[in-house]
């Protein structure tokens, strides 16, 4: 089996975020997917381990918000490098709200969709949430970030919570979900 | 020699580690890194980096 064939997929790369009460939680995310037309849906991938999932389980939102190329480095990595756990990603930076209540970042954004999960469905580490579009805003012009433009432009990193990681062994063995308390 | 943070993903560079998957040599101060070092977790530039107060 021949790994580097997975590096042939394309992804974009987005901010999904959610919000219980009074705490907000996002991250960098490359599966986001339209998945239905009439009405549309969407489905967002994301590891079970992180502080966003755990908010979207109790909220039952989510929100996607698409990257432009102009996004530098540092903006992503405050998103996808950080356990909200032990860091508020939104307390110093400009972000707009949805008419669920989940945030997203004003700056480097290109589009925002706001997200009502109709199905969540664990797969291994990670959920797969099936989600009804509720509110879809344009808010910027430019070319959106893909995966392809992070990486190779940008040389971005992937952690190793993110479903595109192929560990350096590339052993294509699957991982349990680590962290989970059972709550 | 300091230990020095990223502010972006939080990293710490440890000069008794050095960084091999770069090629720097353990012993090797961050000051004496080159200058298109990147964060080998998130790859942002020497520029986010910190002094950690020991
Ligand atoms: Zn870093």
């Amino acid at each position: 089996m021949n790994l580097d064939a997975l590096f042939c997929l394309t992804y974009g790369i987005y901010v999904v975020s959610s919000r219980a009460g009074q705490r907000l939680g996002g991250l960098i995310c490359n599966t986001v997917i339209q998945v239905t037309a009439e009405p549309p849906r969407l489905a967002v991938v994301m590891n079970r381990r992180h502080y966003t999932h755990e908010l979207a389980g109790s909220a039952g939102r989510v929100s996607v918000a698409v990257l432009s190329e102009d996004a530098p480095l540092k903006f992503i990595g405050r998103f996808g490098f950080r356990s909200g756990r032990d860091f508020d990603k939104y307390a110093d930076i400009a972000y707009g709200t949805l008419p669920s209540g989940c945030p997203y970042p004003r700056d480097f954004v290109l589009a925002a969709f706001d997200l009502a999960v109709e199905r969540a469905v664990p797969v291994a580490s990670h959920m797969l949430f099936v989600c009804l579009l509720e509110e879809a805003l344009i808010l910027g012009e430019g070319r959106p970030m893909t995966y392809a433009y992070y990486r190779e432009v940008l040389r971005g990193k992937t952690p190793p919570t993110a479903p595109s990681y192929v560990s350096p062994a590339g052993s294509g063995k699957e991982q349990p979900p680590e962290g989970e308390t059972g709550r | 020699m300091k230990k020095y943070k990223c502010e972006v993903c939080g990293y710490i560079y440890d000069p008794q580690q050095g960084d091999p998957d770069s090629n720097v040599a353990p012993g090797t101060a961050f000051e004496d890194l080159p200058d298109d070092w990147v964060c080998p977790v998130c790859g942002v530039g020497k520029e986010e980096f910190s002094p950690v107060a020991e």
